[in-house]
């Protein structure tokens, strides 16, 4: 059985069920269950971000640590210069990146396949050594490769500082729940069939009459608006923001692994993906930490050539079948039961 | 004499280096039609083979390749004809560009890549050699330059000849070539289609191995280098046009003449930068490369 985007109401039940476990049980969990669930949701949330273009319509893009990192560096320096709080610097980052997004993307556009993705990376480079190596733009600071450390101040929910890891969770939280109810809701609408047409054919989707650039340029913008926010999640909880591993190629390519595991062109892939890979790989480089540097993202690495192999439409459908087998078991006798 | 020229005649040593990674790379996409993600973390590999053999055995790099070089056309070989194959094989109705080849290799790249991390730490290592510690110096010792950058600017006209010997003056070439042109119509007059894939990935392996001796013995060997020249050599294939190998020639050195030029003017950093900017900008004017020859559907 295959579990497309369009069919959660099949498994509407373990959607909600999911989503309350994940809520609950950082209240009962330590500090160090907290960080993780709290790394879960933020790489969840930027896996549906990726997933809503590269996922559904098909378009390969390695670069989107790009537009994570523009949100978050302008979120940072409009609050370490003018002291804007962070909730309107999330926007106006998302809109800088958003049209950025779009300007950046009209061109690439016309490239196919892995053109696309190779033009992706050069992005990813160039924007990366050029962060790295600028220390002000006009009268703008950058900081360079040495990145910006935020003062903590301590307990303001209005300047996005938290003193509890719980806050930073529920925030995460919530911003994946609204990235799953968009990506949910594009995925029911025309936006989404035609993303679909285009990535099984888009010459046979243009000769339908869809406007293939129109459309694909759509959902890089909300695309782009969505990964720009976990930028400026990511520089308030982590306190630090530098090019290093925002604007790097390792990190798109993370994120991308992260939406490709768990199933890309689904609405719960992503979270799938994240739920399975982000503990694994944190458990197994706290429990090595130091000696062996590589091993989370070796991890990720042999998984996805495994899913390759062996599930190429990703973990999610498997889940999904194993929890309907499940329900099937448990509930079955009492649903047939309730039908006599 | 002036220092641009000097800057172009480093721009073109560069360039060299750069074309002989990279020619590999072409060969497996103009056969095979995939790009090659893991073609980085290969380089690196083979890198860490030289490092293994010259730390151990103090043999240099430029002989080791003789021995490296075959056994990289074995495990591109075996690569392609066991692990890439079903894959291919799943995916026969997309002729062009399969998806979850270009995926599988992506997680062989992070997979390598960290592994080696995991084992050598990301500290640098330099290889002592003679051609590294050696320079060739012309000019009145206007023009300075090492040894193995040398070896390797020649090294790049030798294995491009190679290859183009291979593929355009042989029966295995034929065969090549056959398969590249159309896969099934290939299959239909006999030819062994994943024997001959696998051949193409071997020799583009074992290309890549023999630019591993030279990268090893002119840069600094550690995990990361192959994501420094992995990048830059999809970025040259592009450029020069997929499958062509003197386009992989020409391709590299305008690489090289950018970086080494334009750094006499500005930053080295941004001289780098500005090659990604321009192969965005043929990328997007010219999808098919500078020598790249328009494939039909």
């Amino acid at each position: 059985m295959t579990y497309k985007g369009n069919s959660i109401f099949k498994g509407k039940f373990f959607v909600w069920l999911a989503l309350i476990i994940l809520a609950v049980v950082p209240l009962f969990s330590g500090l160090y269950w907290q960080g993780i669930l709290v790394l879960v949701c933020y790489y969840a949330y930027a896996a549906i971000a990726w997933n809503f273009i590269c996922g559904y319509a098909g378009t390969m893009s390695l670069g989107h640590s790009v537009y994570m990192g523009i949100g978050g560096y302008i979120s940072t320096i409009i609050l370490e210069t003018k002291g804007v709080s962070p909730w309107i610097g999330m926007i106006v980052g998302a809109a800088v990146a958003m049209c950025l997004g779009v300007i950046i993307s009209y061109p690439t556009f016309r490239l196919k396949g892995p053109y696309f993705t190779l033009s992706s990376i050069a992005i990813v480079e160039l924007l990366g050594t050029f962060i790295s190596n600028t220390e002000s733009l006009g009268p703008v600071p950058i900081k360079g490769g040495s990145g910006w450390s935020l003062s903590q101040t301590g307990n303001q929910a209005v300047m996005f500082e938290f003193s509890s890891k719980l806050s930073y969770f529920y925030i995460a939280f919530a911003l994946m729940v609204i990235g799953l109810f968009v990506t949910y809701r594009m995925s029911e609408s025309k936006l989404g069939y035609y993303l679909v047409a285009i990535r099984s054919d888009d010459d046979a989707a243009k000769s339908l009459g869809i406007n293939v650039t129109k459309y694909k340029l759509i959902a890089m913008a909300i695309s782009c608006f969505m990964i720009s926010i976990a930028g400026t999640f990511y520089a308030q909880y982590f306190r630090y923001i530098g090019p290093d591993r925002i604007f790097s190629y390792d990190l798109s390519v993370q994120v991308a692994l992260i939406a490709l595991i768990g199933g890309q062109g689904t609405v719960m892939g992503p979270i799938i993906g994240a739920i399975i890979l982000v503990p694994l790989s944190e458990m197994l480089s706290a429990k090595f930490a130091g000696q062996m540097s590589g091993l989370n993202l070796f991890l990720y690495g042999v998984v996805m050539m495994l899913v390759v192999y062996f599930m190429p439409h990703g973990f999610g459908e498997h889940v999904v079948s194993i929890l309907q087998k499940a329900e099937e078991k448990i509930f079955g006798r009492i649903k047939r039961k309730a039908k006599d | 004499m002036n220092n641009i020229l000097i800057a172009i005649l480093h721009g073109l040593i560069l360039g060299g280096a750069y074309s002989l990674i990279a020619v590999g790379l072409s060969v497996i996409f103009g056969v095979v039609r995939i790009i090659n993600f893991s073609h980085g973390a290969m380089l690196m590999a083979s890198a860490f083979a030289y490092y293994e053999l010259f730390t151990r055995f103090n043999v240099d790099p430029f002989f080791a390749m003789f021995v490296i070089a075959p056994a990289f056309f074995i495990i591109g070989f075996l690569l392609q004809k066991v692990v890439i194959r079903p894959l291919l094989i799943r995916e026969s109705a997309s002729v062009l560009e399969p998806t979850s080849v270009m995926l599988f290799t992506i997680g062989l790249d992070y997979a390598i890549c960290n592994l080696y991390l995991m084992i050598y730490t990301s500290r640098y290592k330099t290889l002592n050699t003679w051609s590294y510690k050696n320079y060739f110096r012309a000019f009145d010792n206007s023009f300075v330059t090492q040894y193995s950058r040398l070896i390797a600017f020649l090294l790049c006209f030798v294995v491009a000849f190679g290859l183009w010997f291979i593929i355009n003056k042989t029966e295995l070439g034929k065969r090549i070539r056959a398969v590249s042109q159309n896969r099934d119509a290939a299959a239909l007059c006999g030819v062994d289609v994943h024997t001959t894939y696998g051949i193409a990935f071997g020799l583009g392996t074992a290309a890549l191995a023999i630019a591993g001796a030279a990268m090893s013995s002119f840069y600094l060997v550690s995990p990361s280098v192959g994501n420094v020249f992995g990048t830059k050599s999809f970025m040259i294939v592009v450029l020069g046009g997929l499958g062509s190998i003197p386009g992989a020639i020409v391709g590299g050195m305008i690489f090289g003449l950018i970086e080494q030029v334009a750094a006499q003017f500005i930053p080295s950093t941004m001289a780098s930068m500005l090659s990604f900017a321009v192969f965005l900008v043929v990328l997007i004017l010219k999808p098919d490369g500078l020598l790249g020859r328009r494939k039909r559907k």
